[in-house]
């Protein structure tokens, strides 16, 4: 038997609406020293602020682009607005937040009611938070949750203390942008001890054309404590390419544990070219939940360097990548201590000619006892035209370890899809069951409303694919 | 040069050395050769190949086997070939005899090989190859005993062979083959090696390499098979000497249906680097393939796995499995793995898997409980961990193998 191939609709993007763009202050296009000083000055910023941005955007003109992964090509640094400022005022509650605003946001599907749920939301429009709020009793616990703008300026301290020691500028030319022009973002210190039980959210969102957002994330963990930090982002599409390098630090100290859960649904002109990193010290745990159905073009690799005994890292990454998309992502884990342990799952989907790689890479520091890791790829090829790379890395310099790597491709089986038609189901139902089963490891990870979300999402993306 | 070659290879040999020239030595800037620097080698310093050595045609009568070629410092010392393989046709002989007589097919075989010049040590072969063999199996012959082809690189200087297989259409062949050294030179040989693999529809080769160098010696090898509709290979290699030793196979699944098991086994132990590359590289529907290496790393030595699986547009119905294993035996052992697939195909099954690890506390400790010395119950789980592979291999190969890997094991301790 020769079951047709499945024709899966996820290329048409749904969420394609905007609202005109109603910034009030934004640097001219393209990048230099002039652009750097006004975001900093723009800002009231510090003067060991300015002088970081100014030697990363040093840094950024001599680092070459990456010669791996990801087609850049189409990227023109020299056509971007790299800063725009939404509002003159930070709202301070909801009901002063502007209705357009408002309505891009319920469209992703923040609705009014869900906020009493939520310990804080931090919606980033354009490049600001527009909207803040902190339940008091985090307050109270010590917790700190704002954008990474105030936290310079009322927790120096703390900033100055972790500010680019996980990703340096030098570390790759994305990196030494974002150090550059970044404005947005979050800043997250849980004190020693304190258990945060609800998620931190935060959404983000584009909303001018060709302008590059660079969200700039800290999160410090204090010993024993934990957070769990969502990230999810949707984009309304542009005919321009849109650049969005974020860069995001967790600093996990001993003892604690971060989960940080992303859900990236740009829209597919955006070039989402981000670094995570997380430094794991003793005992802790971090734990990289990465979600990527937008964009364009992303490269992401979420990574854990675990430098402390005891401790842990997880990354689960999932990618779908349509028509037109390039998914290079996977994640990185360096064991740079003893009794350290990492689980990397990745599990990718690619489709009407969509390109899903994964990239990892698996590094054990030479001297270490009792390392493990295990690497697992799953990636499904839904048709002839679309393709699914594996780039994994491992170097072990370690003998007391037990490292394990395993990656499959292939397609949905004739005889799943068969079996399933056979039980009354349509071809399109069936296609959808077995790439929900495909994905329900990241499901399963997710708060309750974003797996709603997410189903819905892929649901939606699904209607009407077969015939 | 001893041997006045037809101009048609001198021809190729100084199309070849152009491109050499022309050429940079790889560095680690380049994806293949990030993990094997190159630097500290003064590669300009092997000189040429020397002599061609006298052709030889093999003539005498085998025992045991249905070939074999032996060479020894660069000459050709042993030749011989079944007369009933002759007589149906099969020919082995040395590269040098084959190109003075076979202009057809060898022409055209080694324009390909220029064609697929992709470094500077792939230049430099061409252009400097001086031993090798030539085996010629014809259409619908089938021979059961292995071809044995030796090679014993001894003192300083630049190894160059080549070595050309072709089976016709549903024949069947076995090849061993052996590269040693003798430890007499300063800065051992540098020996650079090629096999080129013209595998008919319906034929099927195993083609078995033992690379013995001495502890001095620099090891690069290249190999090229491409496989016609229905045609099996099996390639196993064991790299088991040589202070660096950079090897690469790149098989191409060009027939429809064609099987490829690319097999190996390493040992590397202090001061020795080794780095594996192999492809399979499906472009034709319904190919079959498997990779299935294993490494053991001691105290000092440094291994790279990099595997490839690249499915063609066209390749549908490809079932490709990609494993490599690598145990580690002591402290400082550095173990590099890199197993890739670059899938254009959604009618496929690929998969690859890796593992690294050392010996099992729990076997040892049973060994050991039952009486055996600890380093007894090392060599045995070592030796064991390597028979899975090499025990399905032709005695005469395998048997060898398993046992310098035990003397390098006990070397080691």
């Amino acid at each position: 038997m020769k079951a047709p191939s499945p024709e899966l609709d996820f290329g048409e993007y749904r969420h394609g609406y905007h609202f005109p763009d109603e910034s009030v202050f934004k640097t001219r296009k393209g990048l230099d020293e002039g652009v750097v000083n006004a975001i900093s000055e723009r800002k009231g910023e510090p003067e060991w602020m300015r002088q970081y941005r100014l030697r990363a955007l040093a840094t950024f003109r001599k680092k070459a682009m990456p010669n791996w992964g990801a087609d850049l090509s189409a990227l023109n640094f020299d056509e971007l607005y790299y800063y725009a400022k939404p509002l003159e005022q930070r709202s301070r509650s909801w009901d002063d937040v502007p209705a357009s605003i408002k309505e891009t946001f319920e469209r992703i599907g923040i609705p009014e009611a869900e906020r009493k749920f939520l310990a804080g939301v931090g919606a980033q429009y354009d490049s600001e938070m527009v909207y803040h709020s902190i339940k008091e009793d985090l307050s109270k616990l010590g917790v700190i949750f704002s954008d990474p703008e105030t936290a310079v300026r009322e927790h120096p301290d703390l900033v100055r203390k972790y500010f680019g020691t996980v990703i340096p500028y030098l570390d790759n030319k994305f990196a030494a942008l974002n150090s550059a022009v970044w404005s947005g973002g979050s800043f997250v210190y849980v004190p020693k001890g304190v258990k945060v039980e609800v998620p931190l959210q935060a959404y983000f969102r584009i909303n001018a054309q060709s302008f590059g957002q660079f969200e700039r994330t800290l999160i410090i963990a204090d010993e024993g404590s934990f957070v769990h930090y969502i990230e999810g982002c949707t984009a309304p599409v542009y005919a321009t390419e849109s650049l969005h390098s974020a860069v995001v630090e967790i600093i996990a100290l001993p003892g604690s544990r971060v989960r940080y859960t992303t859900i990236q649904n740009w829209s597919n002109d955006v070039y989402n070219l981000v670094t995570k990193r997380a430094m794991v010290h003793k005992d802790a745990i971090v734990e990289w939940v990465d979600g990527n159905i937008g964009s364009r073009r992303t490269m992401k690799y979420p990574s854990v360097y675990l430098v402390g005994e005891g401790a842990r890292g997880e990354i689960l990454s999932i990618a779908f990548a349509g028509k037109g998309q390039e998914q290079d992502t996977g994640g990185k884990a360096v064991h740079a201590a003893s009794h350290t342990s990492s689980v990397i799952t990745a599990k990718s989907i690619s489709k009407d000619g969509g390109v899903a790689s994964y990239r990892g890479l698996l590094k054990v520091n030479e001297g270490l006892r009792d390392v493990r890791s295990r690497v697992v790829c799953d990636a499904l090829i839904l048709d002839e035209k679309s393709s699914s790379n594996t780039f994994p890395v491992m170097e072990i310099g370690s003998d007391r370890v037990s490292i394990e790597h395993e990656a499959r491709v292939s397609r949905i089986s004739e005889e799943q899809l068969f079996y399933l038609m056979s039980r009354g189901m349509s071809e399109a139902e069936a296609s959808f069951m077995i790439v929900s089963g495909f994905i329900d490891p990241l499901i399963k990870q997710l708060p309750m409303e974003y797996a709603v979300e997410l189903n819905r999402l892929i649901e939606l993306e699904m209607e009407g694919s077969v015939g | 040069m001893s041997n006045a070659e037809p101009a048609w290879m001198e021809d190729i040999r100084g199309r070849a050395r152009e491109q050499f020239e022309s050429m940079p030595w790889p560095t680690t800037s380049q994806e293949e050769w990030r993990r094997t620097d190159l630097a500290p080698y003064d590669l300009g310093s092997y000189g040429s190949s020397g002599p061609k050595p006298d052709a030889c045609y093999g003539e005498s009568e085998p025992a045991g086997v249905a070939g074999q070629l032996r060479f020894e410092a660069g000459g050709c010392v042993d030749s011989a070939l079944a007369s009933a393989l002759r007589e149906r046709g099969v020919r082995l002989l040395s590269l040098g005899a084959a190109v003075e007589s076979l202009e057809t097919p060898l022409k055209g075989l080694f324009e390909e090989s220029l064609g697929k010049i992709d470094d500077r040590f792939a230049a430099w072969q061409l252009a400097e190859w001086q031993t090798g063999a030539f085996l010629y199996v014809p259409d619908g012959v089938e021979v059961a005993e292995p071809f044995l082809i030796e090679l014993e690189a001894a003192g300083t200087g630049l190894a160059a062979p080549r070595i050309v297989v072709i089976l016709g259409t549903g024949a069947r062949a076995t090849v061993v083959e052996r590269i040693v050294g003798t430890d007499t030179g300063r800065d051992g040989i540098l020996c650079n090696a090629a096999l080129d693999l013209h595998l008919g529809d319906a034929s099927n080769l195993l083609y078995c390499e033992a690379q013995e160098l001495d502890a001095k010696s620099l090891y690069f090898r290249r190999a090229w098979a491409e496989l016609g509709r229905d045609t099996t290979l099996r390639h196993f290699t064991a790299q088991l000497g040589g202070r660096l030793v950079k090897t690469k196979i790149d098989c191409a699944l060009a027939g429809q249906g064609s099987d490829a098991r690319l097999d190996g086994a390493y040992f590397c132990s202090g001061g020795q680097h080794v780095d594996i590359r192999t492809v399979q590289r499906h472009l034709s529907p319904k190919g079959t393939s498997r990779a299935n290496y294993r490494g053991a790393i001691d105290s000092g030595g440094n291994a790279v796995f990099q595997g490839l699986i690249e499915v063609g547009e066209g390749a549908s119905g490809t079932d490709a499995y990609l494993a490599s294993k690598s145990l580690i035996l002591g402290d400082g052992a550095r173990a590099d793995s890199l197993p890739t697939l670059k899938i254009g195909n959604n009618d496929v099954r690929c998969s690859h898997g890796s593992t690294t690890g050392r010996l099992s506390d729990e076997e040892l400790f049973y060994l050991e409980s039952r009486g055996f010395s600890p380093e007894d119950a090392r060599e045995m789980l070592v030796i064991g961990y390597f028979e899975d592979l090499l025990g399905s291999t032709p005695t005469s190969y395998g048997a060898p193998a398993l046992e310098r890997i035990r003397h390098r094991l006990h070397r080691a301790a």
